[in-house]
């Protein structure tokens, strides 16, 4: 079995050039761009989203792309799927070049991305909708409509099938994106954070769907980006670590927990988790890594992991470190190892940070 | 009555003030500000805006040069230049077009826009933003008929009469904007009340239509058969166009007949149709408070 | 195992059926405003047929190319501007359209061609167009005197409009080129808006040319819309077809419909090439820069 994507090298920057209105009209700037000048105030800052990057995936693997906000995982898919193109490097998908076979590459790629309803026409039923991207892609009537029924019933929008997109809710419409998706098979199929927004039972079902169908059934290869570390660990066959950029780690979920076997963590539930305390407990010895997950705001109510080598011995000054800093503990726990501890110890963050 | 109220809610923590007319006020202000940036930002933009409205007269202005020796019989009462007459009749036609459009355009902006989910939940509520890009239309219209008449003036040696009026002719016009205004209430109120969303509407469209056949801005009614002026004559629009030409082509006073009787007319346009088109409107806010349709999204 | 696409001749007819299917929905959503549009086209017409019924004699001397009847000149210029506009404007504003709705990225990525892309996104608007010119003629013809005279050549009339179309797409590829490459994403473009002011001032839709200063006359003869005009008004309703109208005309023995007709082959054969490796620089350049979507 080969390789259904290989990366070499892969680099994408982006120039913010100041003051240049963007989205809107044909500004000033605009004129004089057009006519190839520069001018000092237009001084470029240089963004690397995407840094050297080396990746490969076997065909009819189910890859997952971990990381936070940030970490250039969209960035990484859309220069994969010729949405954008690379700074550096090269990029085989299915064995076409990215740059230079574009055309054969959008042939095997399938592409499912985040965020509401963009792309659907809200004058088109859902269905109606459907139908059109099954147009786009090809498909005889009859084998559409077969595939958007079921896509249709593995979302659960079946009901909802002869609204229009206003009329639903926005839940319903990233379920639309994914239905967008199912009804099309390729070799190769992108999700860019596809359960995002949606609720747990949903989600689920989704993850089943392309775990046991489009993975384990059709053999499709799957890269999926994500930060819920959750997802990654239940669907993927291996997961790469990204952050600013780069790829800080790849491999199972088992190979990347291994990374920090030697590592005890401890977990507390505590209020008035503030950055002060968090940094105090990081200035304990024998305290590796501390990340703070807030789940109330006003009282700043949450969860604070940490790494050490003897947890026995740093927990008392961890608890006399909440008390000083007028903080309540809730629970306390030892836990085992997560991809996010791993993320942790790579990194020197949380995920959600 | 205070201008400003304090609702309590039932367990007396929070207070829900109602805007006072300086909020109110501040409000208009602020996207009336919002409306002129936007415009101007962009230079280009702006440029092309307005080098628009100055081609627009051009065209109209060769089209008036071509025709005009067949029109000059039915043009004694203002001057007899048809360039003129056309020039004018478009300068006004900004005016009255902003009165009759800009109530239906601002409700279309604030829906699609998704403005009004924010409004309808501030103290200012979606009043404050209409009449802001309302404000702005008008701002528009003010510049559109400066360059119009500066460019006729200047470029096309259009003159005006002797005496020209100017008092008279803004009377015209404000009273023309009043009457017409109150059509364009009821045009925005056909924005829930009829469904019509997709930036034009069954009511606009018809006095538009009537407006440009009818109402005297492109050729004097004298050239229309009876019927033609008959239904003209129902229009605000044309009394407006007339007192208004007639003052500064012909250096009409307030104490002529006609101007007399087209002020009249205007007057009593104005006490139909406001009325009307508050009522239409006002029904139309409450139609969508329930259907929950102020918001484009459910 | 699942295997890459393929796009067939009957898969690209019928993602352009789409095209046209979604397009003509969206246009009929709201039932009213449907309805508003077409009536729009009555009134379009009814302001310039009154003026020109007025006009009658005075102006037949001028018109003597073309018939010498005002109203029969007005109308059809006002239908062949419809349909070169529309050409003109369509790649913009497809383009336009699938970037504000994010549908750019992920048609961008499907497999249909760019060529089908910008067809696709843009045929909407040319069967609009075509309907707009069905009202335009029905009501001409029935209410305002189009007047199709002495020897029609419907033929010879579509030929120039249907080459001008050519060149007028050209000049909407490079506009619309401009999204990408300037981000003129306001509503307009440097092109379309220089072209614009040219048709309306000095293309002959509502006066001929001979009106206008000679300088002006010379600036008509920059866009190829002044050359459909002109030959296809005298193919409908001409009768002096050696009549030499436009300055461009005395330069050359030949008759004035060949030089019509040979600019607008010019125009094409620079334009649509042009217009095409400017559309295509823009999207490579959108991709470079990340900006085929609103969002990076």
């Amino acid at each position: 079995m080969g390789y259904a994507i290989e990366v070499l090298d892969l680099t994408k920057k982006f120039r913010k050039v100041k003051r240049i209105p963007t989205d809107a009209g044909f500004g000033e700037a605009h004129w004089i761009m057009a006519l190839g000048l520069k001018l000092k105030f237009l001084k470029a800052e240089e963004m690397v989203a995407v840094d050297h990057v080396n990746l490969k995936v076997k065909e009819g693997e189910l890859f997952g792309l971990l990381g936070p906000n940030g970490a250039g995982k969209t960035t990484l898919i859309k220069c994969l799927s010729t949405l954008l193109i690379p700074d550096g490097g090269s990029a085989l998908i299915n064995g076409y070049d990215v740059l230079r076979e574009s055309d054969r590459v959008k042939r095997c790629i399938n592409l499912v991305g985040s965020g509401n309803w963009i792309g659907f026409d809200w004058a088109l039923t859902v269905r109606e909708n459907l139908e059109f991207f099954a147009n786009m892609y090809g498909l005889r009537s009859g084998v559409a409509k077969e595939r958007i029924d079921e896509a249709l019933k593995i979302v659960g929008l079946k009901e909802k099938e002869k609204e229009t997109p206003s009329k639903i809710s926005s839940g319903m419409r990233q379920k639309m994106i994914i239905a967008k998706g199912f009804i099309i098979r390729t070799p190769i199929f992108f999700m860019d954070e596809p359960t995002i927004g949606l609720d747990p039972v949903s989600a689920k079902d989704i993850r089943t769907y392309i775990k046991e169908k489009l993975s384990e059934e059709l053999g499709e290869t799957i890269v999926l980006t994500t930060h819920y570390m959750q997802e990654a660990e239940q669907l993927c066959d291996r997961i790469a670590i990204m952050d600013r950029g780069k790829i800080v780690a790849c491999g199972t979920t088992r190979e990347l927990k291994d990374m920090i076997v030697r590592q005890e963590v401890i977990e507390i539930e505590a209020i008035n988790i503030g950055t002060k305390l968090t940094n105090e407990i990081r200035r304990i010895d024998l305290v590796d890594n501390v990340a703070n997950h807030i789940d109330d705001e006003a009282t700043l109510t949450g969860t604070i992991r940490i790494h050490t080598k003897d947890a026995e011995l740093v927990l008392p000054a961890i608890l006399n470190s909440i008390e000083r800093n007028d903080g309540k503990v809730l629970h306390v726990a030892a836990s085992q190892p997560t991809l996010e501890d791993v993320f942790m110890k790579l990194t020197g963050k949380g995920l959600m940070e | 009555m205070s201008a400003q109220r304090e609702l309590a809610s039932p367990t007396g923590k929070y207070e829900v003030k109602k805007a006072d007319w300086k909020t109110m006020l501040w409000a208009v202000w602020a996207n009336f500000k919002s409306a002129v940036l936007g415009w101007t930002f962009f230079l280009a933009s702006f440029v092309m805006n307005i080098t628009g409205m100055v081609v627009n007269i051009c065209i109209f202005y060769f089209l008036a040069t071509f025709t005009g020796s067949a029109m000059a019989p039915y043009l004694a009462k203002y001057g007899g230049n048809f360039a003129a007459y056309i020039v004018l009749g478009i300068a006004f036609n900004s005016y009255l077009g902003a009165s009759l459009n800009s109530f239906y355009n601002s409700y279309c902006n604030g829906y699609w826009g998704c403005s009004f989910e924010l409004y309808a939940t501030s103290p200012v509520g979606i009043k404050a933003y209409m009449a802001g890009v309302i404000l702005f239309d008008y701002f528009v219209a003010t510049i559109s008929v400066f360059l119009y008449i500066l460019f006729g003036v200047a470029v096309f040696n259009i003159s005006f009469g002797s005496g020209a009026n100017f008092g008279v002719a803004a009377l015209a016009m404000i009273a023309g904007m009043v009457a017409v205004g109150g059509i364009g209430l009821v045009a925005a109120s056909t924005f829930t009340l009829l469904n019509a969303k997709q930036w034009s509407n069954p009511v606009t469209w018809f006095v538009n239509f009537l407006t440009g056949l009818v109402s005297g801005v492109y050729f004097p009614l004298e050239v229309l058969p009876e019927w033609g002026r008959a239904i003209g004559y129902l229009l605000p629009q044309t009394y407006a166009y007339d007192a208004a030409r007639m003052a500064l082509l012909s250096g009409a006073t307030i104490t002529n007949p006609l101007i007399i009787s087209d002020l009249s007319e205007l007057f009593i346009s104005a006490l139909i149709t406001v009325p009307i088109g508050v009522f239409l409107f006002r029904r139309s806010l409450r139609k969508a408070e329930k259907d929950g349709t102020l918001s484009r999204w459910s | 195992m699942t295997e890459e696409l393929r796009m067939d001749r009957r898969a690209n007819l019928r993602a352009m059926w789409t095209f046209v299917k979604r397009d003509l929905k969206i246009w009929t959503y709201f039932k009213l405003n449907f309805l508003i549009d077409i009536a729009g086209i009555f009134s379009n017409i009814a302001i310039y047929a009154i003026i020109a019924m007025v006009a009658g004699k005075a102006v037949e001397s001028s018109l003597n190319p073309f018939g010498g009847d005002y109203a029969s000149y007005v109308i059809l210029g006002i239908i062949f501007n419809e349909i070169m506009s529309t050409s003109l404007s369509a790649p913009y504003w497809g383009t336009m359209d699938a970037f504000w709705t994010g549908r750019l990225e992920i048609l961008m990525i499907s497999p249909i061609s760019t060529p089908l892309f910008v067809t696709g996104t843009s045929i909407g608007r040319y069967v609009r167009s075509l309907i707009n010119v069905a009202f335009y003629l029905i009501f001409g013809a029935l209410l305002f005197g189009l007047k199709l005279g002495g020897t029609i050549n419907y033929g010879l009339a579509i030929l120039y409009i249907l080459v001008a179309t050519i060149a007028c797409t050209g000049l909407g590829l490079m506009g619309a080129s401009l999204i990408y490459l300037i981000e003129a994403r306001g509503g307009e473009d440097p092109i379309r808006w220089i072209v614009g002011i040219l048709v309306g001032l000095a293309s002959g839709v509502y006066y001929p040319l001979s009106i206008l200063p000679q300088w002006m006359q010379w600036l008509g003869c920059l866009i190829p819309q002044t050359y459909a005009l002109d030959a296809a008004r005298r193919s409908m309703i001409g009768e002096a077809i050696r009549a030499k109208t436009l300055p461009i005309h005395g330069l050359f023995s030949a008759s004035p419909m060949m030089v019509d007709m040979a600019a607008l082959i010019a125009f094409s054969l620079v334009t649509v090439p042009l217009g095409w490796w400017m559309y295509n620089q823009g999207v490579r350049r959108a991709k470079m820069d990340g900006r085929l979507s609103r969002w990076v």
